[in-house]
């Protein structure tokens, strides 16, 4: 099986270094998402290791890395599906219980593949609730591990802050 | 009081326990037996906070065996006299640490065990961490990150020391 | 197994105040519970759903390492892993060495290879201990903690600290092997062999063991595969997976090892598979033992960022002490993956650099997390009494769940 071959045909994006084990499909298109996560699945990535956010200035790239169980030739390889989104303008919201102008940070939407890999289900939990990532689908879409305090906080997106901070960094 | 002192076998029945044991609480003898008593049943509550609950584990095996100086988890709070609180506390485990506490019967004492739960520790400034002295009344801190099984045995032994001390502190506590 | 079946869809839309049945809560201040609250919604007293409450640990690990240097996060790593530091503090640095571009050199492969499988075994015995508490067998307990010091012995003597190692830093190690850890090495092993035969007798076989655990949190391969469990839990349900094989990394290439793989993936063969891995980590360290290369310790462009004083004494002592530059470390732009076969499972991390002072984003996955589903889809339908076993033998441990 040729994986180069196989991988572009599912998206143009394919960076692929052997020599540092580095292999990463992106798909622009959220919308396309689906198709190419079973694409995947039906070449023999079976299961998902991690789903993650990174988060820049003006996106969200969010990550799936797979791998298989399965397939022979594939247990050696840790491929990346990432696909990219816009994020909303932060805007400022009167709160009433702290009775001031709280800055919210609207939360970004992409498809969920827990349909395509069921063993994704906690790592989506994780990604919403710390970097506000909703995914459209997912079918018990709850805070994981964050008390309720945390509500809408989205800790690991870079201009999280807290009390606490100023004591020593930044 | 004054005149009824030393005719204990007055009055109705509860009246006179409770005057004995007023008499017998004022006695050296009595309060010795009672710290003696009390520093060799340090059981402490069976609840992990964090990751020194390892060097926990480690302590009451073989090697180190805390049992031998009466320290000896236990699973229900009602029963327990001693909470350890091992590492850092994230806020969600705070509460029921606290709660945990609150359910204890008293006496009871308090040990902070790991960098972690004296002052943060390697966890310091993070936004989920909590430290021990905001929460509970601690009477022993171990240094360490994670402190090794012996320094938890010495905090033990410091524990028993304070407690024959204060062994006016054990008499008359009321919940 | 009772002859009810519940599927997870009848399951997924019960109501949480549970009007038909009887929801428990248990933990996080509970003998059997850990640093988790597990709630389990029951029928009489057969589980119908169970949904894990976890984060009750959750230190942030994440967000303190894009804050901290780039070394800065090998102790916090190391922490959240605390049965098995050095394979947190591997896999951490197998991802910093592939940004950096440095390959360590033979003998420091071969010493990371010997400090990680000494480590597995004692975090199986730790496993093993703790299972024995969760079926009821203090003796159990007793027995794996007690066992487990003398490999801790080892590794302090190998690298300086007692559980805690941060002994494995880019480049290379910091420690070489002292003199007479050979033949130490070998009294410990010669007796973890005999103690294994009495594990067998005394655990392994003993026929209420079987009772409770025999047929008890059935894994069948293809969920075992489709809900990505890792670790000796995945290979007790039949699939030949391990990362030192198919992934290899420090020394396990020269290696010459077996990976044991079971057919059930019941509770019994989860705890079989692990008395096996232990016995194949021993004929590992043997190897290692025998095998290992002379020669540096530390990689070449590591070695010449050395002040004068500090390769004396590396040439003295065979120790790196910590070069100052290790805290100025600017990996150059880019994004690296690495995995490492834990005691547990598979560790995985995806860190991303900008070439700044703090890395960009730093995103690890422990092998306890990703065995969560054992409770979700396994504990359904089995009785309460069983969920401990259930529990016990997938070796679960809170604080590394939830980092």
């Amino acid at each position: 099986m040729n994986l180069k071959e196989e991988l572009s045909r599912i998206s143009q994006a394919v960076e692929i270094d052997e020599k540092k084990s580095h292999y990463k499909v992106s798909v622009e298109d959220p919308s396309k998402l689906i198709k190419a996560a079973q694409d995947l699945k039906s070449l023999g990535f079976d299961h998902v290791v991690s789903v993650t956010g990174v988060d820049y200035p003006d996106k969200i790239e969010v990550i799936w890395h797979v791998s298989s169980y399965s397939v022979e030739e594939l247990k050696s390889i840790n491929l990346a599906l990432s696909v990219s989104v816009k994020k909303p303008e932060p805007r400022k919201e009167y709160d009433p219980n702290k009775r001031a102008l709280v800055l919210k940070r609207p939360p970004v939407r992409v498809p969920s593949l827990v349909s395509v890999w069921p063993s994704g289900a906690f790592n989506e939990r994780e990604a919403f609730e710390m970097f506000g990532i909703i995914f459209e689908g997912h079918p018990d879409l709850r805070y994981l591990m964050l008390p309720e305090d945390f509500y809408e906080a989205w800790p690991l997106r870079k201009d999280f802050q807290h009390e606490k901070m100023k004591v020593f960094l930044e | 009081m004054a005149d009824s002192e030393g005719l204990i076998f007055l009055g109705n029945l509860e009246e006179v326990a409770k005057k004995a044991l007023e008499f017998l609480n004022k006695k050296d003898f009595v309060k010795d037996m009672i710290s003696w008593g009390v520093d060799f049943s340090l059981w402490p509550v069976h609840l992990m906070t964090s990751c020194c609950g390892a060097e926990f584990a480690a302590a009451a095996s073989p090697r180190f065996d805390l049992e031998r100086l009466g320290f000896l988890p236990f699973g229900g709070p009602r029963q327990t006299n001693l909470i350890v609180v091992e590492g850092t506390t994230t806020i969600k485990m705070a509460r029921v640490v606290r709660r945990v506490y609150d359910q204890m019967p008293s006496p009871k004492w308090v040990i902070a065990m790991g960098a972690c739960a004296m002052d943060g520790g390697i966890f310091f400034n993070s936004y989920n961490t909590i430290v021990a002295r905001e929460y509970l009344p601690v009477d022993v801190y171990v240094p360490g990150c994670p402190p090794r099984p012996e320094a938890l045995a010495r905090a033990v032994l410091m524990l028993q020391e304070k407690i024959k001390k204060e062994k006016d502190a054990l008499i008359g506590v009321k919940e | 197994m009772s002859e009810k079946v519940y599927n997870l869809e009848e399951a997924a839309t019960l109501s949480p105040s549970g009007e038909k049945y009887i929801v428990l809560q248990i933990g996080p201040s509970h003998p059997g519970s850990g640093h988790m609250r597990l709630v389990v919604w029951l029928d009489g007293d057969i589980i119908v759903k169970v949904d894990p409450d976890i984060g009750f640990v959750h230190r942030t690990s994440e967000w303190l390492s894009e804050r901290r240097e780039w070394i800065k996060a090998v102790p916090i790593v190391e922490r959240i892993m605390l049965p098995d530091t050095i394979h947190a503090n591997l896999s951490y640095v197998l991802a910093v060495e592939k940004l950096l571009g440095i390959e360590p050199p033979p003998r420091a492969q071969y010493l990371r290879s010997l400090a990680a499988e000494i480590n597995r075994i004692t975090s199986h015995l730790y496993g093993i201990g703790i299972f024995g508490i969760f079926l009821g067998s203090s003796t159990v307990y007793m027995w794996a903690f007690g066992d487990r010091e003398p490999f801790l012995d080892l590794m302090e003597m190998l690298t300086g600290a007692r559980i805690t190692y941060s002994y494995i830093i880019p480049g290379g190690v910091r420690w070489d092997m002292p003199n007479g850890f050979k033949e130490r090495a070998e009294t410990v092993l010669q007796y973890m062999e005999r103690r294994l035969k009495d594990y067998e007798d005394i655990w392994v076989k003993n026929p209420v063991v079987q009772a409770r655990t025999i047929n008890v949190g059935v894994m069948k391969r293809e969920d075992a595969i489709s809900l990505g469990v890792v670790g000796p839990n995945l290979r007790a349900s039949g699939v030949y997976y391990d990362t030192r094989k198919h992934k290899p990394y420090a020394a396990y290439k020269d290696l010459d090892f077996e990976v044991p793989v079971m057919k059930n993936g019941d509770a019994y063969d989860r705890l079989l598979i692990r008395v096996e891995e232990i016995k194949q980590s021993i004929r590992m360290i043997r190897q290692i033992l025998k095998d290992i290369p002379e020669g540096k310790i530390i990689a070449d462009n590591i070695y010449n960022q050395l002040n004068p004083v500090m390769k004396k004494v590396y040439e003295e002592k065979r120790r790196v002490m910590f070069p100052a530059y290790m805290i100025h470390l600017r990996p150059p732009p880019g994004e690296a993956t690495s995995m490492v076969e834990a005691g547990r499972g598979e560790i995985f991390f995806y860190i991303k650099s900008t070439g700044d002072k703090y890395p960009y984003r730093f995103r690890w996955v422990t092998p306890s997390f990703r065995n969560l589903p054992f409770f979700t889809h396994v504990a359904v339908g089995h009785r309460l009494a069983d969920l401990p076993a259930i529990y016990g033998s997938i070796d679960y441990f809170p604080p590394e769940a939830d980092r």
